[in-house]
């Protein structure tokens, strides 16, 4: 049974019912399954399989300070007995959750307790994220993150403050 | 199996692609989308039905699967995993396995084909790339560099 080979077309069924940290390791298999494994449609038919636990992100982020910056861990995201995704911000000091949707997570970041100087989106689960639009030091009032259907993208929506007296309010929105 | 069942039921035969025949009540057959769909058409009446995709070793598998599953409708769920469970053992390896779950995806089989994915991932689950690799003879086609990168990205997966 040296050639035995695995199929495209049920190879799609099996995947999606491993676990996130396997799906991660087999994303070294090969260019192939490495490619399909983070395409956006792998994933919607994994969300489609499973029932998707519900979601408490200050819950299962846990911020802490070490070494004068920032560390994100997702707790217990992945299961009981699996490491915590982490992302760390080396020289931020302050750190506010905006939202979660479909698994990707929002937050704010700033170099100093004042205000807000990036938007991070990141997913815990393939380790990706992606700094958005500087804000410069900005004070959020108000904020949703979520899925457009439509562009078939996340959007950030902010009402934001200026950081200093200017009372003028200013919404800002990034893809 | 009912008694009535057993009185009522139309028989088709079905053909595996060794040429194998297999005489089975229509409800069983009809576990099978691909099957039900072919009866309904009228591809039963003219002898048996050939499925060239299928080999006799899997598909009597496949028929034991569709008998147990049309015949225990009112039967405790339970009963119908532990089953399950057991018919799963017994195909013992992957390639078994992999053998059954290309004959529940053509014959379009949802609880079968569900059954032995479910079966197949938690065989890999705790692999290495390696090891997958070597089971369905995927070729590594990473450059040293490239494989490096995608173990940079996920490191905290491989520890």
């Amino acid at each position: 049974m040296a050639n035995l080979t695995l199929p495209s077309e049920i190879v799609e069924d099996i995947l999606a019912l491993l676990p996130s940290k396997s799906i991660l390791r087999f994303r070294q298999v090969s260019k192939s399954w490495s490619s399909f494994l983070v395409s956006s449609e792998f994933h919607r038919f994994r969300t489609s399989k499973s029932t998707p636990p519900e979601t408490n992100f200050q819950k299962i982020l846990q911020p802490s300070a070490v070494n004068d910056g920032y560390v994100i861990e997702s707790l217990g995201f992945l299961g009981g007995e699996e490491d915590p995704a982490r992302l760390c911000f080396p020289t931020v000091k302050y750190v506010r959750f905006l939202g979660s949707c479909n698994g990707l997570v929002c937050v704010a970041v700033g170099h100093s307790q004042s205000g807000v100087d990036h938007i991070v989106v990141w997913n815990p689960f393939t380790g990706i994220y992606r700094k958005l639009q500087d804000i410069d030091g900005r004070r959020i009032c108000a904020c949703g993150f979520g899925y457009d259907s439509v562009a078939d993208d996340y959007k950030v929506f902010m009402v934001t403050k200026p950081p200093k007296e200017e009372k003028e309010k200013e919404k800002e929105k990034e893809g | 199996m009912s008694i009535t069942t057993e009185n009522n039921e139309k028989m088709i035969t079905l053909m595996s692609s060794d040429g194998e025949e297999f005489v089975v009540e229509e409800a069983v057959a009809a576990q099978s989308q691909t099957i039900k769909h072919l009866i309904e058409d009228g591809c039963s009446t003219e002898g048996s039905i050939p499925l060239p995709n299928v080999t006799g070793r899997v598909l009597s598998e496949v028929i034991q699967y569709c008998k147990k599953h049309s015949s225990s409708d009112d039967k405790e769920e339970k009963e119908l995993e532990a089953w399950d469970a057991e018919f799963v053992k017994a195909a013992d390896d992957h390639v078994a396995l992999t053998d059954l779950m290309m004959a529940a995806n053509f014959l379009d089989i949802k609880g079968l084909l569900d059954l032995v994915a479910q079966t197949l991932a938690n065989m890999i689950t705790g692999k290495s790339p390696e090891e997958v690799r070597r089971m369905w003879n995927i070729k590594n086609d990473f450059t040293p560099e490239e494989a490096e990168k995608v173990r940079k990205e996920n490191q905290w997966a491989f520890e």
